[in-house]
């Protein structure tokens, strides 16, 4: 039935959201990496990592990745950040152009949650412009050496491989080209870890290459051809990410609906005041806009449809939705919810990155309003 | 399962939009300019089958699901709000009525004619005392014999004066509010029964919307609609389908503003270039085009829930709520699109914006579907 979820849809939100609450309740602390990595781990072993990739569990399509991750980002919204950039862009890049052994090596102990990936993209002078990317790849016989600086590395120091994103030029080829880079490789530092408003578990950090001389084997597709599979894996992250900020939404909604029963002024719980009921109102259609929006796009991908215009509204639409709940759901709270007595302090740091990551509100816009002008 | 259309659904889509665009459209600025009722557009539309689109074919309706019939009311206000106005009420509240609890005689006898066009149908609800508080009406039926006589007044009711058939909802135990009222059919004809007058509306001119009297208004004991006393059930039921379709309204609204803004934005040269190319603008459509797909979404999710038999109340608010405002939003930053000449009547926009403002008060207002919805979070 068209706009209307599958039994097999259920059963996923329904198992996704028993593993992500068991695993909050006995695993550490959410403020150390290892938390995340342990929990992509869990998150690989019962098999949900292959939801979000071509091959098995089609039956459920990207739809069944989307409310698998809503569910984490619901529950534990740092680590679904971190599972949708691994699995969207680290692994997704190797599925789509790997060679069989760069799968075989790669992509199989990632989706098995046993080793982390991590998309090195940005660099200090080249955001939302991939363009300006500095970063070469100069030939040397059969091998390339990468020298250049990335920011804003999820997992910086801590993952297992790394996509880079450089620069090549001369009759080997040209244009931006990815490569492969393992922990271990010579010339590879990371640098600092950059303190964040939300999500600093996350490691985000700084990754340096001096002279990395790559065997011709990392090369990830066709030289010159990291433009083309940037744009495909963009635009399964942006579905992703649409699917976090609805979970964050949903967990903002959810908390300030059970503080607005519990909490007494005036003589009465405060939701019977209609400014109160109607945030929530307003939280709960603005979070199901962006479900039809993102699941849309979701489907469509999974109907062999474009969705990359689709993908784009999502991701914004659900990006401000997530901040506008987190903003509400403080306010709901009052004083309370500026202490972290309750979570939505930290719903709210961690929702503004989500305008921000995997393309910026604006180059989503950019990217929407070219479709509007090329369609008739 | 899919979160888009399927073929069934496009192939409806096609059928609905030729009709507007080639019927409707040329005539929708003619229309609010003369405020004249479309009878010759009515009949058009009932040789197609839509005045019963939802409609099951023994009662003279083309059995389509609600999705489909979502749909053609989107493609039909597209073209003119007007005529979208007209159909609405008539296929979500008055066929809706009367196939979903009238008697094996009464859908005979009213909802066949309705579904196939030949009788236009009306919903009397409101009263001056009883906008979103229908509990509060005061139109008074008795029964004496074998007759109910009704005494009241009704106002703000879509079709009055060219509808034939009224659903009209009357107090029938004074001691009780909500649980005290029932609905009851009354043909046009009926001694007692009269048309007020027809109001001045900001837009939506050629929708005829007014007042319904009845003095002494004597019906057939047998034209009880529903269980007597059950009422305010029976029309929140229906009001749940109403909202569906005006939120199909509002999509049609958005599209409307976004098609005009696409072709003015490529038009409208200043600076040396197209003003689409300017971002400021650029990103007008970008977020009226993210809003529409968002309230189409909202709107077909919830027909679809109706359609599979499952509850929808809440998203029905919710697609009404959401795809009304993103109306007026779109409608007020079309006419900012095309500056000055978004304000005259050489633009279609000006008659959006005029057309938009109702959709945040038919059939619940915004502040309505936002009780409706708070309810259900906190449930």
């Amino acid at each position: 039935m068209d706009f209307l979820l599958s039994a097999e849809h259920d059963r996923i939100r329904e198992k996704v959201s028993q593993l992500v609450e068991s695993f909050m309740a006995v695993s550490g602390s959410i403020d150390d990496f290892r938390f995340h990595q342990v929990l992509l781990k869990e998150f690989g072993r019962q098999g949900w990592s292959q939801l979000f990739l071509p091959g098995q569990k089609r039956e459920a399509g990207y739809l069944g990745a989307v409310l698998a991750l809503e569910e984490v980002a619901r529950v534990n919204v740092l680590s679904a950040l971190l599972l949708a950039a691994h699995l969207a862009m680290g692994c997704g890049a190797i599925a789509q152009a790997g060679t069989e052994a760069q799968k075989e090596r790669y992509l199989v102990p990632g989706v098995a949650g046993d080793k982390l990936i991590s998309f090195a993209l940005t660099e200090p002078g080249a955001g939302s412009d991939i363009d300006c990317i500095e970063t070469s790849a100069a030939w040397q016989d059969d091998t390339s050496v990468l020298t250049g600086a990335k920011s804003f590395v999820m997992g910086a120091g801590a993952a297992d491989t790394y996509i880079v994103a450089a620069r090549s030029e001369g009759p080997q080829g040209a244009g931006i080209s990815l490569f492969i880079v393992e922990k271990d490789m010579s010339g590879l530092e990371t640098g600092r870890t950059v303190p964040v408003m939300g999500f600093q578990s996350l490691n985000t950090g700084e990754l340096f290459l001096n002279h990395c001389h790559m065997p011709k084997n990392s090369l990830l597709g066709q030289v010159g051809g990291g433009t083309g599979i940037i744009s495909r894996v963009s635009d399964n992250f942006r579905v992703l990410l649409g699917a976090v900020a609805i979970g964050l939404a949903e967990a903002c909604v959810g908390s300030a609906s059970r503080y607005a029963k519990e909490r007494v002024q005036f003589g009465q719980p405060i939701h019977k005041f209609q400014a109160i009921t109607f945030y929530l109102a307003d939280m709960a259609a603005e979070i199901e806009a962006a479900r039809v929006l993102v699941y849309g796009a979701a489907s469509r991908k999974d109907g062999g449809l474009s969705y990359s215009k689709e993908a784009a509204m999502g991701k914004y639409y659900a990006a401000e939705v997530a901040l506008k709940c987190a903003i509400k759901a403080v306010q709901v709270h009052g004083a309370r919810g500026l202490t972290d007595d309750f979570p939505v302090e930290g719903y709210l740091r961690a929702a503004k990155i989500l305008e921000i990551v995997g393309g910026t509100t604006e180059a989503q816009k950019v990217l929407i309003s070219s479709h509007l002008s090329r369609a008739v | 399962m899919s979160y888009y259309l399927n073929e069934k659904h496009e192939f409806v889509r096609r059928m609905a939009r030729q009709f507007a665009q080639e019927e409707l459209a040329p005539r929708a600025a003619e229309l609010d300019e003369t405020g004249e009722y479309p009878a010759d557009l009515v009949q058009k539309a009932a040789a197609l089958g839509i005045l019963g689109a939802p409609v099951a074919k023994e009662y003279g309706g083309a059995g389509m699901d609600y999705v489909s019939a979502s749909i053609i009311i989107e493609e039909i206000g597209r073209a003119c709000g007007s005529m979208a106005m007209i159909l609405a009420p008539h296929i979500s509240l008055g066929c809706n009525l009367l196939e979903m609890v009238g008697t094996e005689e009464q859908k005979r006898k009213y909802l066949v004619p309705a579904a196939r066009g030949e009788v236009l149908t009306a919903f009397g609800l409101t009263e001056p005392g009883a906008g979103s508080d229908s509990s509060a009406t005061r139109t008074t039926a008795v029964l004496e014999g074998d007759q109910w006589v009704l005494n009241g007044a009704k106002c703000f009711i879509t079709n009055a004066g060219v509808a034939g058939t009224y659903i009209v909802t009357a107090k029938t135990d004074k001691n009780k509010g909500a649980r005290g009222i029932s609905a009851f059919i009354v043909e046009k004809d009926t001694p007692g029964f009269s048309i007020g007058k027809r109001e001045k509306k900001m837009g939506l001119h050629a929708s005829p919307n007014g007042e319904l009297i009845m003095r002494d208004c004597r019906i057939p004991r047998e034209n009880l609609l529903g269980q007597a006393n059950r009422g305010f059930l029976l029309f929140m039921r229906a009001l749940d389908a109403g909202r569906i379709v005006v939120g199909a309204m509002g999509v049609a609204l958005v599209q409307a503003c976004l098609d005009e803004c696409r072709k003015f934005t490529r038009e409208r040269v200043q600076f040396g270039q197209p003003i689409g190319n300017f971002q400021a603008i650029s990103f007008y459509l970008a977020e009226m085009a993210t809003e529409l797909e968002a309230a189409r979404g909202l709107v077909y999710r919830a027909a679809a829930l109706k359609d599979a038999g499952k509850s929808f109340s809440h998203e029905a608010a919710i697609c009404k709520l959401y795809a009304s405002e993103a109306g007026m939003r779109a409608a007020t930053r079309a006419v900012q699109i095309h500056g000055g000449y978004g304000y005259t009547r050489d633009y279609p926009v000006e008659r959006l914006m005029r057309e938009a403002k109702l959709l945040e008060i038919a059939e619940g207002t915004s502040e309505i579907q936002k009780l409706v919805i708070g309810a259900h979070v906190v449930k």
